[in-house]
């Protein structure tokens, strides 16, 4: 049986298109959601840290599965903004080479750099809002 | 009937030629000689002769981890990896670093096997920085060597294996290197120039150190 493609009921096709579309669209904010965060780790962290979290030997420290994080959560915004020096204790090993800070962060980019490093590679820890970020940097000793 | 002989002929050898020649570049091809050749004149018998002579590297000194002296005595029937980093180099370097624990892993019970890290910041990583920084590591030398010396020095022997090394205040830590890893023979040569940042390259550079050590 020939149809003339041109008299078919329009909404035939474009109901299922306009599904598609905002499905599309939704999945793309999804990932614009969490993108940021994950971008920002790769530019200002992974040099060091690397991709996976693993660290340097007993140079840098992994950030993957590290207890440090858990026990300082409320350090974590002046660490990235200002750096750190002195050793540190993660998971039994003694780190203490200094660690650049990153002055040029806004709060926002350090609260999504947080968030992403407490929820990946097993990472499991509560995430901060722009609020809580905002008042650590505030209390930060420079 | 003969034609269709003739052809299935000309099929299997057209195969067997193609299936012989179907080999892995990195497994059959000789790694290649990079840098610039010299060319010398020689007098032989009267006549004047000319030799084209291979890039080698040439003498250097410089003092280990250890404090012990590294020179190219130290890489005799060795062949080695060389690099340029510095302790507090907060981009390219970690990389580099993790790249090159991979080849140590591989390769540190092997005796014709050495790893040469050159300090681009003498100033700041002496010979105890950098014991402790190979310490942390979890390396020892002379499967590899981390190196300070004069700044004059390292930045010369830098050009001589092609690498990128210099001061830059501008550059994030100070200095701009390039973050490759050179492949010397046992003739002091260059044979390859890999992205140490890059690991698929240092997968490549690990199959071209194998094929080097079975080189004669």
């Amino acid at each position: 049986m020939k149809s003339n493609p041109l008299k078919m009921n329009p909404s035939w096709f474009l109901v299922p298109l306009i599904v598609l579309l905002v499905f599309v669209i939704f999945r793309m904010i999804g990932q614009g959601n969490r993108s940021p965060g994950k971008a920002l780790y790769s530019e200002y962290c992974a040099n060091c840290h690397m991709e996976n979290g693993q660290g340097l030997g007993r140079v840098i420290p992994p950030l993957a599965g590290a207890d440090y994080l858990k026990s300082n959560q409320k350090n974590l915004p002046c660490i990235i903004l200002n750096g750190l020096r002195g050793e540190i204790e993660v998971n039994g090993e003694t780190y203490d080479e200094p660690m650049a800070g990153i002055a040029d962060l806004t709060a926002g980019q350090i609260t999504n750099i947080i968030n992403y490093i407490s929820t990946s590679w097993g990472n499991d820890l509560p995430r901060l809002n722009l609020a809580e970020v905002k008042a650590a940097i505030e209390a930060c000793n420079p | 009937m003969n034609s269709i002989f003739n052809t299935a002929i000309f099929l299997v050898f057209g195969l067997l030629i193609f299936c012989t020649s179907c080999t892995n570049n990195r497994t059959h091809s000789p790694l290649p000689v990079l840098g610039e050749t010299e060319i010398i004149e020689k007098l032989i018998d009267g006549k004047t002769k000319y030799d084209t002579i291979p890039h080698t590297i040439p003498d250097f000194a410089f003092v280990n981890q250890d404090s012990q002296w590294v020179t190219p005595e130290s890489f005799e029937n060795k062949i080695y990896v060389a690099d340029f980093f510095f302790t507090s180099c907060p981009t390219i370097c970690p990389k580099m670093k993790a790249q090159l624990l991979r080849i140590y892993e591989i390769f540190h019970t092997n005796p014709e096997v050495s790893l040469l890290s050159h300090s681009i910041d003498p100033r700041h990583d002496t010979v105890a920085v950098l014991k402790k920084y190979a310490e942390r590591l979890g390396v020892k030398a002379p499967a590899w060597h981390f190196v300070t010396g004069h700044k004059t020095d390292i930045y010369a022997i830098a050009r001589e294996y092609m690498a990128t090394a210099e001061e830059d205040e501008r550059a994030p830590g100070g200095f701009i290197h390039s973050g490759s890893f050179l492949l010397i023979d046992k003739h002091k040569r260059i044979r390859g120039n890999y992205d140490g940042t890059d690991a698929k390259k240092v997968d490549e550079l690990i199959q071209d150190m194998k094929i080097l050590l079975d080189e004669e």
